[in-house]
């Protein structure tokens, strides 16, 4: 059963890796490219800026980084494209389109029972997910760094680096598997499967890794701005360099954690009553109204080094899922109609 | 195991009437008869008349055991049924048994008190919806 | 004769889509041995019965067991012992035929790759054309090899015989009779036209609007039916042991297909055999399981042989 599996699977895996191996080239080739205009730009005399009496060659310098990127965006979107569309893709081979041309009829009227169908299924599927993706990830993380595309813990920079794209795509695959058992026709399951991998990856995206994130409270005491580590990011409002600031706002003086909502609509009435007052109105007003409500400036932010630990609970968090629905598609198999 | 050139070629007309098993042992008579099997000559197995036609297995094996209860044929095990030795005669006896239970037949009636108009009008409708029976 | 246990037996058998019933009230215990042609029009409740006995369908109620074991949530080792050939033939179209084989013997503990290799060799299939390219007839004898190679000892085919050319049907038929030859396995086929399958066929099961009308040896029906007619018009009483199946009365002659259940009384009666066809089409005009029982049926989509 593991090599029917296999062979069913073939020709569409061998399609994948001579994609993955395509955009992997891709990654290398643009990579390497902006690597080295970065370097150019971060080193002396420009150190990621316009210095006096460098300007002109400075500016050509950053022009030549903006143009090496110009290709980012679109290149980031099919990498991480690429996670729910190969699970889907093998999601449908492995369940629906059998159940579409009658072959689980073949399948299930040989020796071995229906559950041990479905788990060589799902295991060389997963297997085949891993061996693709694994190799792609640890290329489009490297790209991340080598590109300066965005700090890895911000919601821009999470999905092309560490293992996202894995998870992801092993998740879709067995939604995809599961809802091919009710729908049946591989077309719809297909467009159904698609639109329900892309609203969970969304949903885990903006609502679930937001709260597993964990993160550090600070206050700020004026507006500073920092270069940041070789990665070319600049840290501000005292949030240093990579990390991904979630909010910022007023906070009183003392306190150790964001106020709620309530206290941050009282705070900016009673400073919006101060600038409008004649103390707000002197010159350094701004400053002396914050002293006088004692008020101070903070920010929420994910610090870069909890990166693993966001990768690893949120790949908890798809595994958990998935397991669930393997296991609702092991009991839906066996009383399932050929 | 039959040899290249098997004894006899059994056909079958499914338009006949005649059961498909029936065909087969009046086939292998005729045979006989006609001198084109001779005792000792080997029927071919089961297996080599399913190729030849298209033929439920247990038919030939009824047919066979058909032709070994009339004598006409021997088993012999692990190696086929064969002719008979005294199949021929057994085989021709036939048209000569009939007309003899024929005689028999009509001299029962005649002692049961039937007339030779009765006989003959039985005769007559068991031929005739035998005839019907074909058509 | 029968000291060993039904081959197929089925008690109240029945399954329900939505409100229809595709198969009811199914009650049959097949003998081994026999090739049962499995007979009735379109949605008779057919395939129905075949999917169930291999374990694909669950029944809405009653039971069904093959070897006298229960064959609902068939094991591993039962299924083993069962063929099965889907209407659809279905094959994994990429695949060349010796991966077809490959996937027959990987999925199967026994598994005679001698018999498949000699029955398309016999066929002229090259193990590797590719599915996809092979003409429909060809694909349903890869289909069949890939059921006879596991050497079960019940086949349930569903209408093996349908679209093929008539040669590629004899084709079909002989390599079954081989297998049966050689195995002594027991068959059933379903079909929509009896004449195709009735050489090779000793048993008969007749299905009409998802119920059992006929289930018997061929060669018990073709005995203990006739066909009688009598010449006076008024409408006769049939005489004793007679029990009528169907009848059709016209101004000058009554004539009906009979069952009979004591020796019959000859007089003013034409007595004739009928063919199986005739028997067969005579039960499910009348749609009834046995004599005084039953709905009324009507047939449709009834192909004459």
């Amino acid at each position: 059963m593991t090599w029917t599996a296999w062979r069913r699977a073939r020709s569409v895996v061998i399609a994948m890796a001579v994609v993955v191996i395509v955009v992997g080239a891709v990654l290398l080739l643009t990579g390497f490219h902006q690597q080295i205009a970065w370097s150019e730009y971060l080193r002396r005399p420009c150190r990621g800026g316009y210095p006096t009496g460098h300007l002109d060659y400075c500016e050509r310098v950053a022009a030549k980084v903006a143009g090496a990127s110009r290709y980012n965006t679109a290149l980031v979107l099919v990498v991480i494209a690429l996670g729910p569309l190969f699970g889907v893709v093998l999601g449908v081979n492995a369940v629906a389109q059998e159940i579409e041309r009658r072959t689980v009829r073949l399948a299930w009227t040989q020796s071995g029972s229906r559950q041990k169908w479905l788990t060589s299924s799902f295991l060389v599927n997963i297997a085949t997910l891993v061996a693709l993706f694994v190799p792609l990830c640890l290329v489009a993380t490297w790209w991340n760094r080598a590109a300066h595309y965005a700090p890895r813990i911000r919601l821009n920079g999470f999905p092309i680096t560490g293992f996202s794209i894995l998870f992801m795509s092993i998740f879709v695959f067995v939604l995809v598997g599961a809802v091919g058992m009710f729908v049946r026709r591989s077309g719809w399951t297909f467009a159904v499967g698609f639109v329900v991998a892309i609203a969970c990856i969304y949903a885990v995206e903006y609502y679930v890794r937001p709260d597993l994130a964990p993160t550090t409270f600070v206050k700020v005491g004026t507006s500073s701005v920092e270069l940041g580590s070789a990665s070319g990011f600049y840290g501000s409002n005292g949030v240093p360099p990579n990390a991904w600031e979630k909010s910022n706002g007023m906070a009183l003086v003392g306190s150790k954690s964001a106020p709620s909502a309530a206290t941050m609509q009282t705070l900016s009435r009673k400073m919006n009553n101060c600038y409008a007052s004649p103390l707000g109105k002197e010159k350094n007003g701004d400053n002396s109204c914050l002293r006088k409500i004692h008020i101070e400036f903070f920010a929420l932010y994910v610090p870069d080094s909890e990166y693993w630990t966001v990768q690893l609970r949120e790949g908890s968090v798809y595994a958990g899922v998935t397991l669930l629905l393997a296991g609702a598609g092991f009991l839906t198999v066996r009383r399932m109609l050929a | 195991m039959a040899s290249n050139d098997p004894t006899i070629r059994f056909r079958l007309d499914p338009g006949s009437g005649v059961s498909p098993y029936r065909q087969l042992v009046d086939q292998v008579r005729e045979a006989l008869v006609a001198g084109r099997l001779r005792p000792g000559d080997q029927l071919p197995a089961v297996r080599e008349v399913v190729t030849q036609i298209t033929i439920n297995p247990n038919t030939v094996h009824r047919a066979y055991r058909e032709l070994e209860y009339l004598g006409l044929t021997i088993p012999q095990r692990g190696l086929g049924t064969f002719i008979a030795a005294g199949a021929v005669d057994e085989a021709g006896d036939d048209q000569s048994n009939a007309a003899k239970r024929l005689r028999l037949l009509i001299d029962q009636m005649r002692a049961q008190g039937a007339s030779d108009e009765e006989i003959r009008a039985l005769v007559s409708n068991r031929l005739e919806s035998e005839i019907d029976a074909d058509s | 004769m029968t000291e060993s246990p039904a081959v197929l037996e089925a008690v109240g058998l029945g399954r329900r889509y939505r409100r229809t019933w595709a198969l009811s009230d199914c009650t049959l215990s097949i003998p081994q041995g026999r090739v049962v042609a499995l007979v009735g029009p379109n949605g008779a409740g057919k395939s129905t019965l075949l999917r169930i006995a291999a374990g694909l369908t669950p029944p809405t109620t009653g039971s069904l067991s093959l070897f006298g074991t229960n064959a609902l949530n068939p094991t591993p080792s039962l299924k083993s012992r069962v063929g099965f050939l889907d209407q659809e033939r279905p094959l994994y179209s990429s695949f060349r035929v010796s991966e077809i084989l490959h996937f027959g013997q990987s999925s199967n503990p026994s598994w005679n790759m001698t018999v498949a290799h000699e029955h398309l060799d016999r066929l002229n299939i090259s193990l590797r054309s590719r599915v996809s390219k092979l003409s429909g007839g060809q694909q349903a004898q890869v289909a069949l090899t890939v059921c006879l190679a596991k050497e079960p000892e019940l086949l349930l085919l569903d209408e093996p015989a349908a679209a093929l050319d008539p040669v590629a049907r004899e084709d079909l038929l002989r390599l079954l009779m081989r297998q049966v030859a050689d195995s002594g396995s027991s068959v059933v086929l379903s079909t929509h036209s009896l004449s195709d399958v009735a050489a090779i066929c000793d048993y008969v099961v007749v299905l009409a609007r998802s119920r059992v009308v006929l289930a018997d040896d061929i060669e018990f029906v073709l005995e203990s039916h006739r066909l009688i007619s009598s010449l006076r018009g008024d409408a006769a009483v049939l005489p004793d042991g007679a029990i009528s199946v169907d009848e059709r009365n016209s101004a000058r002659q009554t004539s009906a297909l009979v069952r009979v259940e004591l020796p019959l009384n000859e007089a003013g009666w034409k007595i004739e055999q009928p063919t199986l066809e005739e028997i067969v089409m005579a039960y499910l005009r009348a749609g009834i399981a046995s004599p005084f029982e039953g709905d009324e049926v009507r047939f449709e989509n009834w192909e004459r042989p």
